[in-house]
């Protein structure tokens, strides 16, 4: 109890976004990829950005990270706090200095954001001596040492090769040890496994979570699965065409889903660790056109337990439960009964 | 129905891919994608055909299909050995057996409208002759897949990733075939359609009485559609039963490791969760190990295992596993 209540007083914002608004001009309209969204990570923390293709998760962190491409792409709102700082209020020159040595970022896809013609050491190095004046001698040591961290044996030699020359999870690993050489306080990874085997995967976030414990760096994981960050996620967000609709800590949110979407998503997969339903439950119809939002919620029309109002007025973000638990969902006080009615009428 | 042969039979099948020893240089060697597979499908069953990426899975099913030609080995599609015959005897039988691919972007053919699409097969095999009829039945073809008439008219940029699953279905339906090689179908969706589109399967099947083969790295997804299951490891099967008895008592560490890794959704279950995490990766199948192609990552593996390589034997009733130690 002590323990915790120290625990809880040391807890300090890292990163708060407030607001946030990513635009993109195309041929069909304006795009609001990401939509009026408010989230913070703690120092420390894992948090969770989880939502399906087109829903803005990735969006979020090239916002923070200032890489959405432009012209088509611009951030028109909102303020993006990182240690007390506005990072939108920053010269070009001064993000620089944040990308990479505050902030690292780990991409989806390791072959295509590795540079092909570049050895491993020399990507390894070049963050190093450009963020901390590192000698390239003293870089070099260093970059052995961040090989070895992350599992690749023999790193000595290992500096010397091409990304082509490495497996898929070992150029991952690689990807880690890039986001960790100069020790950022915050590390975004992007679908981190997704385009790993099962068995890799778990190597990876495992090995993901014990560097950040030991380093005590705070992570932002994007992921279209729920199941993959349950084991890591302190908190967790569920976005849901370019909004949050819903967040909570991995437990309550597991636990006690207060968003129709969570729900969906969460009874719509086959699990192994229940008996095999006859059927599965999927959310019905089709992901959003962002072009052609409908008025009021954006899942209305997918939604079961929609009622009129869901059509006509976009719900907020609401406390439903302790704990900083919020649903943008009208009838989420009412879920849990009309589960229930429906579980007895079948 | 055990009584009667089964549907598709596969027997020994090896291919081997040559590589390098080209232009620049570069030394050759024999891809071994699949070495030595057995099975069969039954009428009316979904054989599930699990393994990480290399390990032969598509491969054994773009041989089934005659997509490529087997190195050696059978393959008995009711009653016939397709690997001894020709391109205009096999014509005929490429009718019964379809595939639905992974990527529904990259296997719908940007220029032509869906109606067209789902037509096409219909007029290359002369099943419906007519113009006015075939109309007729790509619009019931559509139906059945859960789209409506009009999607006939749409490009497939026009549609939806699930969408575009379902002309894929469509598409394999119209020939009705008896044989559905489901590579992938669904890992390249979103979530929430991952379910709809399996449902879909479902119901064809039991509508049409269709066999399928479906190969997928995801074992929830292939518990809930498949009556029997075969795992694969670098071209290789290294355990085969029925649905039950694999998820229940896995015999081979592979399995049993694949089973671990498989995240459930769910923060307090994972919390008391223990976790085999196999340590190091696949080897190469230009190369693979001796003895049992697992032992490098088996974390029981013994001296034994590295020089004999295990047969793929019947250690349960209809329960076979290639484990020495199993």
């Amino acid at each position: 109890m002590f323990i915790t209540l120290l625990h809880c007083a040391a807890v300090s914002t890292l990163l708060e976004v407030k607001n946030l608004q990513t635009h993109f001009v195309t041929h069909g309209g304006v795009v609001r990829a990401v939509d009026d969204v408010s989230w913070d990570v703690n120092e420390s923390e894992t948090v969770a950005l989880v939502g399906e293709s087109g829903c803005g998760k990735s969006v979020s962190a090239l916002s923070i990270m200032r890489l959405v491409a432009g012209p088509a792409g611009r951030i028109v709102g909102g303020q993006i706090f990182f240690k007390g700082r506005d990072l939108l209020r920053l010269s070009e020159e001064e993000m620089r200095r944040v990308r990479g040595r505050e902030i690292a970022m780990i991409f989806q896809e390791p072959m295509t954001s590795l540079n092909p013609v570049l050895s491993i050491g020399r990507q390894l190095t070049e963050g190093l001596e450009i963020h901390l004046r590192m000698a390239p001698v003293e870089a070099r040591r260093r970059a052995v040492e961040l090989l070895g961290m992350v599992g690749i044996p023999d790193p000595e030699r290992r500096l010397a090769q091409y990304p082509h020359q490495f497996s898929g999870g070992m150029r991952q690993r690689m990807m880690i040890a890039m986001a960790l050489a100069c020790n950022p306080s915050l590390i975004l990874a992007d679908e981190p496994t997704t385009a790993l085997d099962v068995t890799i995967q778990a190597q990876i976030l495992e090995l993901m979570k014990d560097l950040s414990r030991r380093f005590g760096v705070a992570m932002l994981i994007i992921t279209h699965n729920l199941g993959v960050v349950a084991r890591y996620a302190d908190r967790v967000n569920v976005m849901y065409a370019g909004r949050i609709i819903e967040r909570g800590t991995a437990r309550e949110l597991y636990g006690h889903p207060r968003h129709p979407y969570t729900l969906g998503l969460l009874r719509s997969v086959p699990r192994l660790d229940e008996p095999r339903r006859a059927r599965l439950d999927p959310i019905q119809g089709q992901p959003p056109d962002l072009t052609r939002l409908p008025r009021g919620c954006a899942f209305a029309p997918r939604c079961a337990f929609c009622v009129e109002r869901c059509l006509v007025e976009t719900p907020p973000l609401r406390p439903v439960a302790e704990g900083g638990h919020v649903s943008a969902c009208w009838e989420a006080a009412n879920l849990d009964r009309t589960l229930a009615r429906s579980a007895a009428a079948t | 129905m055990s009584a009667a042969a089964p549907l598709l039979e596969v027997r020994n099948l090896v291919k081997h891919f040559r590589v390098g020893g080209g232009l620049f240089g570069s030394r050759a060697g024999v891809v071994r994608a699949v070495d030595g597979v057995s099975f069969e499908i039954r009428r009316g069953e979904t054989l599930g055909l699990v393994g990480e990426s290399g390990c032969g899975k598509t491969t054994t099913g773009r041989c089934i299909l005659q997509l490529e030609r087997a190195t050696s080995g059978q393959i008995v599609f009711e009653g016939r050995d397709l690997t001894v015959l020709g391109e205009a005897e096999l014509r005929p039988i490429r009718r019964k057996m379809q595939v639905i691919f992974q990527d529904p972007y990259s296997s719908l053919n940007p220029r032509m409208t869906v109606g067209q699409i789902i037509a096409e097969p219909l007029a290359v095999h002369e099943i419906v002759a007519d113009r006015t009829q075939r109309a007729q039945r790509v619009s019931e073809l559509l139906s059945h897949v859960g789209l409506l008439p009009q999607h006939g008219h749409r490009y497939p940029h026009q549609l939806s990733g699930g969408q575009r699953q379902r002309v894929g279905i469509a598409r394999a339906l119209a020939v009705e075939p008896s044989l559905i090689v489901c590579d992938e179908p669904v890992s390249a969706l979103d979530v929430s359609i991952q379910a709809q589109i399996i449902n879909l399967l479902e119901d064809l099947q039991a509508q049409f009485g269709l066999t399928y083969l479906f190969v997928a790295h995801d074992l929830s997804v292939v518990r809930h559609i498949s009556d029997r299951v075969a795992v694969m490891y670098l071209g290789k099967i290294v355990e085969i039963t029925d649905r039950k008895s694999l998820y229940d008592v896995p015999l081979h560490p592979y399995t049993k490791a694949l089973l671990s890794a498989v995240p459930i959704p769910d923060p307090v279950l994972e919390a008391q969760r223990e976790r085999t995490v196999l340590s190091g990766e696949v080897p190469s199948p230009l190369n693979p190990p001796t003895g049992c192609v697992f032992h490098p990552r088996c974390p029981i593996a013994v001296d034994r295992c590295r020089v004999e390589e295990p047969d793929l034997r019947e250690i349960r009733p209809g329960h076979r596993a290639a484990c020495l130690l199993a």
